[in-house]
């Protein structure tokens, strides 16, 4: 087994460890922004290099894009949030569905042009942020499984993590758009010099 | 299919069906929450109101759904709720307040414990809350009390830690044992009394 599939499924055991993941799922601030986050990053870590088979199927990550966000509005969904408090089977569909999505995720983003990955970029800001106003200032209660005192602490947390996410944001816009310049840059001096010979 | 083919149409296809699992899933975009769907899933008003047998503060056992000469307002509870409860017990109380000229005889409002609370803890909560005429204090008895309530559509969740997460809803059952409205714990008293005041006239 090579080493980076090995570190994958040992972090996936770790996160699926009974004791591990009752203490994840015990905390709404922990469910949304450790456990969730982490299946994702493994589905993507998983992918990284891989999925020429769906590639091929899926060209432009149309569909790929689709059944992440799909599945993340789902599991954003305060009723599904409780179904993960109230069900062993859908905490286990959970993780299987965020893997998934990450891992669709990371074959299907690179196929995806520039300006709709900026436009989910975006989306992840506000999303970020409007999640956070929300369970911040939001008197009832959202997951009925959790406590208002968790729900609130979700949500600063959200809103402190948002000036985070634009950062990466815009950061990560920033360096695609010097790379795609500096390569355009270099193709027009390329074209301007003399040939030798 | 070849490929090209399959990438036209498995975007759609996949929008199509994401579509209908979170259109299932929250009753057609009514229900986002565990509690907006428990209402939305008891069905639409008026509907009849499960049976609800309890116990009141007294001792007297009946079936709070059963018809009556008054319109019930029941909104659930437990006594050893630390931050919901009394926050809801208090706006109930300003809407039992509201419509004192009508109870008990007409409107009677109460409030219900989901957690077999005894009819002398229920005694002394209705004393601490001044011994209002018209607002019962009562335990929910059924064994299925659960899948009652859930009929009713009020959301019950026992959390590891022993305590109860639950609808604060208002439910208004009316003389024929129907449920008739079903008001939100942080609306405005005023406007709930003003409507049951119309309805029970």
């Amino acid at each position: 087994m090579k080493p980076r599939t090995l570190a994958l499924a040992v972090a996936a055991a770790t996160l699926i460890a009974p004791p591990i993941d009752a203490w994840l799922d015990r905390a709404m601030p922990r469910l949304l922004l450790v456990e969730m986050p982490a299946w994702l990053a493994l589905g993507w870590l998983a992918a990284r290099g891989r999925g020429d088979a769906l590639r091929r199927w899926d060209p432009y990550g149309a569909a790929g894009l689709v059944l992440f966000l799909g599945t993340m509005w789902f599991w954003m969904l305060p009723r599904s949030v409780d179904l993960v408090g109230a069900s062993p089977l859908a905490n286990q569909l959970m993780h299987l569905s965020l893997l998934a999505a990450g891992a669709v995720l990371g074959v299907s983003l690179p196929a995806v042009p520039f300006v709709v990955r900026g436009a989910l970029g975006i989306h992840a800001i506000s999303m970020t942020f409007a999640l956070g106003v929300l369970y911040t200032s939001y008197s009832a209660l959202l997951c009925g499984t959790f406590d208002l005192a968790q729900q609130k602490a979700t949500g600063r947390l959200l809103v402190g993590l948002s000036p985070v996410v634009l950062v990466a944001v815009v950061g990560w816009g920033a360096l695609t758009l010097a790379r795609s310049h500096r390569r355009r840059e270099g193709a027009a001096a390329a074209r301007q010099m003399p040939s030798a010979g | 299919m070849k490929p090209a083919g399959v990438a036209r149409i498995l975007p759609v296809g996949m929008a199509i069906a994401a579509v209908f699992v979170l259109a299932s899933w929250t009753h057609g975009f009514q229900a986002f929450t565990s509690f907006s769907a428990a209402r939305v899933a008891a069905g639409p008003l008026p509907r009849p109101a499960p049976p609800l047998l309890v116990v009141d503060a007294r001792g007297t056992r009946y079936d709070l759904a059963a018809p009556g000469p008054a319109f019930r307002l029941v909104q659930a509870m437990y006594l050893r709720c630390p931050d919901v409860c009394p926050i809801a017990m208090a706006n109930l109380g300003q809407v039992q307040y509201a419509l004192r000229d009508l109870s008990p005889g007409r409107v009677e409002v109460v409030s219900l414990s989901i957690d077999g609370d005894s009819p002398r803890d229920l005694l002394d909560r209705w004393r601490a809350h001044g011994s209002p005429e018209g607002w019962t204090m009562a335990s929910l008895e059924a064994t299925d009390g659960a899948n009652a309530m859930e009929r009713l559509g009020i959301w019950v969740y026992r959390r590891r830690d022993g305590l109860i997460n639950h609808s604060t809803d208002m439910v208004l059952i009316d003389r024929a044992g129907r449920v008739v409205r079903v008001f939100r714990a942080d609306g405005d008293p005023g406007v709930i009394a003003a409507e049951i005041r119309r309805l029970a006239s």
